[in-house]
Order: C-alpha cells, then structure tokens, then sequence
C-alpha cells in the first residue's frame, strides 16, 4: 500500500504529465516529446550484455553482468535506471518565476543533487542542518556569483536566480553542501526519471533549443522545430559516449 | 656508403655540432645563475580557514611550460590515488587500473579545460591523457558512483602545494615577468594575482592574497 503510494508521484512524472501523442495539438499550437534515457557508457553495456545474467551476485563483484538486454548495477555502482534527468526547452516565451525547492539535510548531503532553472526563477532554500549557512549561487566558468543573509539552523529563505550558465549553489561554511544548477534564460524543463517520457505541450511554431541533462553526464544538444498542428518526437540518450565528442 | 656531393654536408654536422654544443653551454649559464627564490606569504581576508592552496607563477609571456612530466592515478578498490593531482601544462597523466580484481573502470571529463574519454580501462591497463592548457579538470569513473578525482593544472613547474596559508617559497626561477598566483577549490574564494619581476638572486616579501568573491552579476 504504502509502496503503491509513494510510486504514484514518479508514475505521474513518467507519463510526459499526461501528454497523449495521439490527440491532436490545439489549433495553431505544436508540441515537443520524447524519451529521455541516461545509461552507461556503451562499452560497458557491449560487456555487460556478453556476460549475460548472474543470480547471486554482490557489491563485490566487478560486474552485475545484465539481465533482460539492460545492465544490472550493484550499490558500488552509478545505477543510471534511477537517474533524475531533466528535459529542457529554451523558449523565449516562457515566463519565469518558478520555484524549486533546496533542502540541506545534514553534514554532505543536500538535495537535490541538480536543478534546472531559468533566469528569475526562485530557489527556496531550507537549512535543515544544526549550523548557520551563508548560501551562495557561483558561476563554475567565471567569477559570477549572488548570495543570501546567513541562514541559520531551520530557516528557510528565497532566493531569485540572476546568474545565467552552469552553476553551482553551496555554503561558505560547508562546500561539501552542493546542488549542480544550469541556468537559463526562457527555461522550461521537466525533470523524469530516465527511460521516461517528456513532453513539452501547447508550444508556438518555431525553432527551439532543446537540451537533456544529467548532471553527472552534462548536456546534450539538440535543435527542434515546432510546426503547428504536429507532434514532434525527438529522443535523448545522455552517456558518456554521447556527450563527449 | 655516403655519396660524395653529400660528404661536406655530413663534415658540416660534425664539425657544427661542438661549436653548437659550446653555445648551449656557453649561453645556458648566466639563465642558471640568474635563478631567483620568490617568497612571501599568502594570506586570506573573509575569516575563512582553507586548506590545500596552490600558489603558482605564471609566464606572462605565455611561454608554455618547459618541464612537462609524465604523472600516474592508479584506480584501486574503486577510488583515483590520487584524488587530487597537480600537474604542469602539457604534461600526460597515466590512468592506470591498478584493481586486484577484473574491475572496469570508464575514466571521463567534462571540464572546460580538458575533455576526455578513455573509454572502457580493464585491469591492467594503462590509458594516457594530456593536459595542454592550465585550469582544473574534475573527472569522474562513468561506472563507479564514489569514483571522483581532480587535476590542477598550473602553467609552469614553479608551484607549491600549502596546506594551510603563510609562508610560501618557490625556488629556481629564471629572470622575467611573472605572475604569482594560487588556485583555491572553494568556488566562494579567489586569489588577487601579483605581477612579480625576477631580476636578482631572490624576491622576497611577496604579499599574494586571497579574498571572497564579491557578488558580480554577468
């Protein structure tokens, strides 16, 4: 029951939030869809599939070998069916404004892990840790950086996203403390569990950027073009392989 | 055999070569002697207590770096030793898979300053990377979710590793223009370089420092 309760929000989150391809767009409107997948790097999935399926494996075993066609992972391992990977459109249109939740939990763990967001965007920031933080968003190519008041321990504070690039938000005090954030003007995005379905509905005819990112793999690339009336299907597979060329 | 119309060449080399040889020689010493220590202290402002600081110097004639070197990571029960490397620009590291066992590990990175793949390295196996241009490089094992690691690449071989700030020494540099700089991993803090003219046997006092960053919209 319980187990059934908890899978119903990522059930929601895995069905592009209920869009159908098969009904058709609003008049004068397209969208963008597809499936967004992070796996390993195809080397390592050639191997795994050669070795076939083992039933008793452990966390010592150097590999977890496959099962079914798809890699099995041990808990040494990066285990890339669980991954949160985000589908992201640039659009123009988009108005800012949302707000994305951070939460420090204790000593090395805040979570998320990484956030998409756009330009004007609000992160609510709460320090659920026992000591004060002074949390700072830090541009990881440049020197750009914007900061909030010392948090102290259970506030909660908000903090408007005016830095545009690869970010990244920590503390003065604890660096360990650390969500990976990719900023962007106009963005929409849609965070799925990988090997799920995205879809960006209702969109105007024209050219998009459309990004798929994992913070563990980067960014993937693509440009995509809206025609009234049309469903347009594009895939992502974030790898190792796949991004660094 | 070597045929006659090529025999004065073949005396040319030989005959060039101890003139050339005497030159060098003659030539590389008062770059020697001209060698200087810089010294100083690094200090932070902003109440912070950082830890392993590099502080380097760098050509500003942006000469590559002369003493390029080979360095090794080993990956053993899935970690990189080391976790942090420093390495001079245009050096190579080794990636080697130093496991007991059949492990595989996929070495990569994203970085600005370097990106790779090495692809999939089993046991054994020993994969090279160059690192041309100074900046820091965080790679990562695709396989292994606690496999992480940096490189520090500093633009020439006049660099030291302090593990807290004070008093720093960097011996044996030739005469120039430098600049006198350090890398910091809290992305909160960043050094203020220093231009430093080497001319004598030694530049002391050097006052390097390193500051928060202030809040700087793009």
């Amino acid at each position: 029951m319980i187990a059934g309760l908890l899978a119903l929000p990522v059930a929601v989150l895995a069905d592009g939030h209920g869009f159908d391809p098969d009904e058709p767009p609003p008049e004068g409107k397209g969208s963008v869809y597809g499936t967004v997948t992070a796996r390993p790097h195809k080397d390592y999935v050639k191997k795994a599939k050669e070795l076939g399926s083992k039933e008793d494996y452990d966390d010592n075993d150097p590999y977890a070998g496959s099962a079914d066609g798809k890699v099995v992972y041990n808990d040494t391992m990066v285990n890339y069916d669980f991954a949160d990977v985000y589908a992201i459109l640039l659009n123009p249109a988009a108005k800012p404004g949302k707000v994305h939740e951070v939460e420090a939990e204790g000593d090395e763990d805040q979570k998320p892990r990484a956030l998409a967001v756009a330009f004007g965007d609000i992160i609510r920031i709460k320090n659920a840790t026992s000591k004060p933080l002074t949390y700072f968003l830090a541009d990881i190519n440049g020197d750009s950086i914007q900061e909030i008041p010392l948090l102290p321990p259970g506030g909660s504070a908000d903090m408007t996203v005016e830095l545009v690039g690869d970010l990244e938000l920590t503390t003065d005090e604890d660096d360990s403390l650390i969500t990976a954030v990719l900023s962007r003007e106009g963005l929409q995005s849609q965070r799925v569990r990988s090997g799920s379905t995205y879809a960006f509905p209702n969109m105007n005819p024209g050219e998009y950027d459309l990004l798929f990112w994992f913070w563990r793999l980067g960014i993937l690339k693509r440009k995509v073009t809206v025609e009234a009336g049309e469903h347009t299907d594009v895939d992502g597979v974030l790898s190792v392989d796949t991004v660094v060329r | 055999m070597i045929p006659k119309g090529k025999r004065w060449l073949l005396f040319g080399c030989v005959a060039v070569f101890p003139v050339l040889l005497i030159m060098i020689t003659v030539f590389s010493v008062p770059v020697t002697a001209l060698a200087a220590s810089v010294s100083g202290k690094l200090k932070v402002y902003g109440g912070k207590k950082l830890k392993n600081i590099i502080v380097f110097l760098e050509p500003t004639n942006k000469k590559a770096a002369d003493a390029v070197k080979k360095y090794k990571v080993t990956q053993k029960g899935r970690v990189f030793d080391p976790a942090v490397t420093v390495v001079i620009a245009g050096s190579e590291v080794i990636f080697i898979n130093d496991e007991g066992r059949e492990i595989d590990h996929n070495i990569y990175s994203l970085s600005r300053t370097r990106k790779f793949d090495v692809g999939l390295v089993s046991k054994g196996s020993e994969l090279v990377v160059d690192f041309p241009k100074p900046g820091i490089v965080k790679y990562y094992c695709s396989v292994h979710k606690n496999m992480e690691g940096t490189i520090i690449v500093v633009p020439s071989q006049f660099y030291t590793l302090l593990d807290k700030p004070g008093t720093f020494i960097l011996e044996n540099v030739p005469e120039g223009e430098w600049k006198l700089n350090a890398a910091v991993s809290h992305r909160r803090y960043s050094a203020s370089p220093v231009d430093v003219a080497v001319s004598g046997p030694s530049v002391d006092s050097v006052i390097l420092q390193i500051s928060r960053k202030r809040r700087k919209r793009r």
